[in-house]
Formats: structure tokens, C-alpha cells, sequence
């Protein structure tokens, strides 16, 4: 990867393939090949797919919003890896090249609708399944105050709160490609952070739920999740804890 | 637009640039209603249709921000004027209200509903 150096004036040549499909008119999937020129390196992919858009074809079509990595909209494969098109920047996909060489896809695994977007309702379903909503039917406190909770118990599953559901993971998986049934990697983060959260109350249901056929044990430890997740999430590790919690009955 | 907006109408604004912002938005409201192309001609999620709608209600928005923001002379919030940099609550503690006028839009204003929290001065 390139030192990023700002404000130096470099600028590159960019040769950028983007995954091209309209049922509406083509037969099949397509190459869209287009040349970009003057590219910052801390310009990212979304950049670039903009200046196709509003510059060179007005039908290219893609899901966005913030731009800014927190929305989860536009997780797409990058060079062959899945990554939010906002996040990645130029500079890290140089290879020491210039022309640089960028390659966009749709993410696998789930039906392409039009271009870069695809059918999201396979992956919410999943995530549906594993009751991602805190669960306890206790009178709230007397004293009219929230449930409290001590910074040790907080911490246990602070980092699955990162989670944007951007599906990067799920569509980064080996399993989940051979078998859309599995529940797959976020489905299993959003479980976890309710599973492991000490005022939430419905951790059996989830272990439960988490236990069958296409639960857990789907997952074969090969950790394309967690090279996925652009917040960094543990991934392979928020499931194997979910594993062993499976396993031992302690949470 | 985008660019425009950043430059000339952002949180640290000037009369000049702003008076400048709403003549070339003018200009672009007159392109967008001649000008416009959509390469796109499909049914199926056309955010090129999307992007061009929205951008027609962008530029009139662009419009009333910069016009609003230009007849508010004093800086309160997120609206610093660098030509007025103080808050004057005698003459501008009111909501704008802008509505359209024809091709114009005119500007009122209501009072500020004060019950819980004073206004008082930002010291940080």
C-alpha cells in the first residue's frame, strides 16, 4: 500500500472496470470499461463511480448515501475484495501502477437487480431471524431511571455495536455463497451484541435459534468476514464466541 | 451546485459571495428547466431520474438558503457571517419563512416560542 500523501499533486491515470447488468435490456452481465483521468489518490472508489455517473453514463446504477462509511450502502467487490466504495481510496489500490487498475463488482451472493445493486431481502431475513431487537419484559427500574449496566458487562459486546449492515461480510463467505440458507456472518453479529448484553434477557432464544442447521455451525473459520468488515468488527471472533456459548450454555 | 454551495454558501459566508451564489443559481435553475438530459430511460431503479428530480428540488432549496441566509445579517448557530460576526437578538431573533412568489421568493418571519432554555450568549 502507497503512503497517502495529501495535498502532494499526484495524480493518476485510472482504468476502471465496473460489472454492468440491466435486465430490463441486457441478455447478460457486461463490462463497462472507462478511463478516468486527473485522480487523487484520496479520492475513493465512490469518486470515481460518480464521475461515470455524472460525467460519462448517466445509467450506471449503484446504492449510496452518506459517502462517509457509516450508512453501509454501497459495499461492493473491490479488486475482488468486498469494501464500502466510500472507504476505499485510490491510493490503496495503486499497486505501485499507474494507469491504476480498478475492477468493481456487485457483492456475491445475493441477485443482482440493476448494475451494483443488489437484492438486500435475503440478507434481512437473516438478520429478522436472530430476533435482533432487546428483549426483557421486566418493569423498567422504580426509580423511573434506565437499566443500568457496568462498563466490564458493556464492553463484552461493544465491539458487534459497530455494525452497519452493510452486508460486506455476509457476501464475503465462502458458506453463505455455497448456502443462502446460512444465516451467515451479520445475522450472527447482530446476535451477538444482544446475546452477550447483560440487560437483555432472551440470550436462550438466540443460542437456540443459533444452534440449527444454518446457524453457527455453517461457519468454517475462514475469516473472509473480518477482513471484510470496513468497522473492523471481529467478526470470525464474535462467532466462535457465540460457538462456544453454544457449546458450554455460558454466556 | 454542490461546489457553488460549498464555496460561497457554507457555514462561514460573506454577502459578496452570497449575493454572487444566488445570480449563478438563477442561472442554473434557467438550465435546469432547459437543459436537462436523463441517459437513463428504464423503469427499473432509475436513480438517474431520481438524481435529476432531486436535483431540481436542490437547486430551489439552494436558492432559499442563500437568499435567507443573505438578508440575515448577524451570525447565530451554524450560520457565521464573517461581515457580522455577532448575534443580534434585537433584530433577528425570529424564524425565517420563505415562500414562493412566481419566479421570486418572498421572505417573512415568526417569532421564537422561548419557554425552557434563556438564549444566551456561546462562550466557547
Amino acid at each position: 500500500m502507497e503512503k497517502i500523501q495529501v495535498g502532494s499533486g499526484r495524480e493518476y491515470t485510472v482504468n476502471l472496470r465496473v460489472r454492468r447488468y440491466n435486465p430490463e435490456k441486457d441478455a447478460e452481465p457486461w463490462w463497462g470499461e472507462y478511463t478516468l483521468e486527473g485522480v487523487s489518490p484520496t479520492d475513493s472508489v465512490l469518486d470515481l463511480l460518480h464521475q461515470v455517473k455524472w460525467t460519462m453514463d448517466g445509467s450506471l446504477t449503484l446504492r449510496r448515501s452518506c459517502a462517509h462509511g457509516v450508512c453501509g450502502s454501497d459495499a461492493m467487490r473491490i479488486n475482488g475484495a468486498n469494501a464500502l466504495a466510500c472507504k476505499m481510496l485510490v491510493a490503496r489500490l495503486t499497486n505501485g501502477q499507474d494507469p491504476v487498475k480498478i475492477q468493481v463488482e456487485p457483492m456475491l451472493g445475493l441477485p443482482v437487480l440493476k448494475d451494483l445493486i443488489v437484492d438486500m431481502e435475503p440478507f434481512f431475513e437473516h438478520y429478522r431471524s436472530v430476533l435482533p431487537f432487546f428483549i426483557n419484559d421486566d418493569p423498567p427500574p422504580q426509580d423511573g431511571r434506565e437499566r443500568l449496566q457496568s462498563p466490564e458487562d458493556r464492553e463484552k459486546f461493544d465491539d458487534t455495536t459497530k455494525c452497519i449492515l452493510c452486508a460486506a461480510c455476509t457476501t464475503s463467505c465462502p458458506s453463505f455463497w455455497a448456502d443462502g440458507r446460512y444465516v451467515g456472518p451479520a445475522a450472527i453479529v447482530q446476535a451477538h451484541r444482544f446475546i452477550y448484553d447483560s440487560r437483555d434477557e432472551a440470550y436462550e432464544e438466540r443460542l437456540g435459534i443459533l444452534a440449527e442447521q444454518f446457524g453457527v455451525w455453517k461457519c468454517r473459520t475462514i475469516f473472509n468476514c473480518t477482513n471484510a468488515c470496513p468497522r473492523d468488527i471481529e467478526v470470525t471472533k464474535a462467532i466462535a464466541e457465540v460457538k462456544m456459548s453454544i457449546t458450554t450454555g455460558k454466556v | 451546485m454542490q461546489k457553488l454551495m460549498t464555496a460561497k454558501v457554507g457555514v462561514f459566508r460573506m454577502e459578496d459571495g452570497m449575493a454572487d451564489a444566488l445570480e449563478t443559481l438563477r442561472e442554473l435553475r434557467e438550465a435546469y428547466a432547459t437543459d436537462l438530459a436523463i441517459d437513463d430511460k428504464g423503469r427499473r431503479f432509475n436513480s438517474d431520474l431520481l438524481e435529476a428530480w432531486e436535483l431540481g428540488c436542490l437547486l430551489e432549496l439552494a436558492e432559499v438558503t442563500a437568499y435567507s441566509a443573505l438578508m440575515r445579517k448577524e451570525s447565530r448557530g451554524g450560520h457565521a457571517r464573517d461581515d457580522y460576526p455577532d448575534r443580534d437578538d434585537e433584530d433577528w431573533l425570529k424564524h425565517t419563512l420563505c415562500f414562493r412568489d412566481g419566479e421570486d421568493y418572498r421572505l417573512d418571519y415568526k417569532p421564537v416560542v422561548i419557554d425552557r432554555y434563556q438564549p444566551k450568549e456561546r462562550v466557547y
